[in-house]
């Protein structure tokens, strides 16, 4: 298939997630009552299964663009959007805000807005880390970013170990990362911080071609590269910290929808991005229906499953891959 | 004189890596640059390429600093090819040699001029067999042709070339210097090339400057610099010094 189909492919799934999608699960859901509104297919469609495949659809698609922009500025095929700390800051507020016990409070929920901020100080810890005179290199960024990942980490387990048996049940839970029903204002929310940040992205996808090959490489041909790092790194920070904000750590949607897409696409960031968002949130979607209905009416966590739905995948793809020698 | 470099120096720390270079380059000449490795050779070039900041005394472009350039204005007048360039991702040769035309235009995707400014480039440096290979699937001499028809996509006045000849073979390294030995005729280009391969340089370049220990030791045509007492002074090798048709000096190592 050709780079223009591939994008095309890439819509139609995401339109055939959004119509489709909602109609599976253990309820038995018929889309004409639901339309009708007659009660309860019309909850069960619009207000707890769509909102969820948006989510997952949203939170895909900006995981997968986050990881190409991780690969691209630190020129390695294996960063993902949780190389960075960005992620661990986020997981370690919204830990601390299991363990502090503040739930959902009414309109605002204490966890997401401690996972926000936990990812914000992560950002100005990791750039402080970091930066040498206000230049930001790849290669202390990396170590900044697996630095803040161990610490925050050990205090991950340190809040745990002392946290009880019944909070220390919700906050394995929520590092397994799952997609929830969520409130459409929070969805609205989410897409009106994230969409703006993926259209930047793609808009400078030239740039990221050059960033990917070297600093100098772009710099010698008239980017400016310092300053599209600063503004790469900012956008995965966003990316990543709202979409771990509300979902928890969501493995591997950001390291193998990017790597499957190279090995088929190539790496020129202009197709390499919008595939990324598109196949990334159709693969999302898909793998939290899949959670939801395996072991129906218990879910599996959706982290779980990308890894298990993701890996013998990749593998098939790696063995057929048709771009040659590379790997 | 497109570039004058007055009292340039760059110091890491402690370590002083090239001290007081004063030089002026004309608009149309090839110009190597030899020395033994750690002379400075390939932080004078960067300096010239305005990717070093912090270097000491004056380096400047058409009466205008480096630093002080637009880098965009700055590519596409000024192009670098890097000593070894590695890629950890898929991209086409061809994709690489289109990342040359990026100071040339604002637009999401190249324009049919950047398109035949990359196809020639890749026909001037006998690349453009491969051109839809991955560029990671190449041999390094490949790829030195990949990346310079990079840098002649560019359009550039000035070449920068850092070590251009390492991975070539024979036939290629000889087409290399006779395409580097052509630009300044033809198309009013300065070359400037790091170089190892004395032999080369003196039979092709207008001009030689030789590096040691981060000075300036020599600087004129390759008969005039390229003689015994630099040889055994500079490289440490004892050496012949013959002259070929065009009475340029080739060296017979003992």
């Amino acid at each position: 298939m050709s780079r223009p189909v591939w994008l095309i492919a890439g819509m139609v799934a995401i339109v055939a997630s959004v119509l489709l999608l909602p109609l599976i699960g253990s309820a038995d859901i018929s889309l004409a009552r639901a339309w009708a509104g007659t009660s309860p297919d019309k909850e069960i469609v619009f207000d707890i299964r769509l909102p969820r495949v948006l989510l997952g659809l949203l939170a895909g698609g900006a995981l997968s663009v986050a990881g190409v922009m991780c690969q691209a500025l630190l020129r390695d095929a294996l960063a993902t959007p949780y190389t960075l700390g960005v992620a661990s800051g986020a997981s370690l507020g919204a830990v601390a805000a299991i363990c502090l016990g503040w739930g959902e409070a009414g309109q605002f929920n204490g966890v997401w807005l401690a996972g926000f901020a936990g990812a914000a100080i992560a950002v100005v810890g990791v750039v402080g880390l970091a930066s040498d005179g206000g230049r930001l290199s790849s290669f202390t960024l990396l170590l900044a970013g697996v630095t803040l990942n161990s610490i925050c980490l050990a205090l991950i387990l340190f809040l745990q170990s002392v946290s009880s048996f019944g909070k220390s049940l919700t906050i394995v839970r929520w590092l397994m990362g799952g997609i929830d029903t969520v409130e459409y204002s929070t969805l609205v929310w989410l897409a009106v911080l994230l969409l703006p940040v993926v259209g930047f992205v793609l808009l400078r996808a030239r740039d990221w071609n050059l960033l990917a090959v070297g600093e100098d490489w772009a710099a010698a041909r008239g980017v400016p590269a310092q300053r599209m790092i600063w503004s790469g790194y900012f956008a995965i920070s966003v990316l990543t910290g709202l979409v771990t904000a509300l979902t928890g750590p969501i493995g591997f949607v950001g390291l193998i929808v990017p790597h499957a897409l190279r090995l088929k696409l190539g790496a020129d960031h202009r197709v390499l991005l919008p595939a990324s968002f598109l196949y990334g949130a159709a693969f999302l979607a898909v793998s939290d229906t899949a959670a939801r209905i395996i072991l129906a009416p218990a879910e599996i966590p959706v982290g779980v499953l990308t890894a298990l739905l993701g890996g013998p995948f990749f593998i098939l793809l790696l063995r057929s891959k048709r771009r040659s020698t590379w790997l | 004189m497109i570039y004058r470099l007055a009292e340039v120096g760059m110091r890491y720390g402690a370590a002083t890596v090239l001290s007081r270079v004063s030089a002026e380059f004309a608009q149309a000449e090839f110009v190597a640059v030899l020395g033994p490795n750690g002379a400075g050779k390939s932080t004078l070039l960067g300096i010239l390429a305005g990717l070093k900041s912090g270097h000491e005394g004056r380096c400047e472009y058409r009466d205008r600093g480096v630093e002080q350039w637009p880098r965009r204005e700055f590519a596409r007048e000024v192009s670098f090819l890097p000593q070894n360039v590695q890629i950890s991702f898929p991209f086409s040769a061809q994709e690489i040699v289109l990342m040359g035309r990026t100071p040339h235009g604002r637009g999401w995707v190249e324009s049919p001029a950047d398109i035949a400014a990359a196809k020639r480039a890749m026909e001037l440096t006998d690349s453009s067999n491969y051109r839809c290979r991955d560029f990671v699937s190449l041999s390094g001499g490949e790829r030195q042709r990949v990346i310079l028809a990079a840098a002649l996509a560019q359009t550039p006045k000035v070449l920068l070339l850092d070590e251009p000849s390492s991975f070539l073979d024979l036939s290629h390294q000889v087409a290399l210097y006779r395409l580097l030995a052509r630009l300044p005729r033809e198309e009013k280009m300065l070359v400037i090339a790091v170089t190892h391969d004395l032999n080369l340089a003196a039979a092709h370049a207008d001009r030689v400057l030789i590096l040691n220990d981060g000075q300036l030791v020599a600087d004129g045509t390759p008969a005039d610099v390229i003689n015994e007492a630099c040889l055994r002074d500079v490289f440490g090798v004892d050496a012949v010094i013959h002259q070929n048709r065009s009475a340029r000096p080739v060296i017979l190592y003992e």
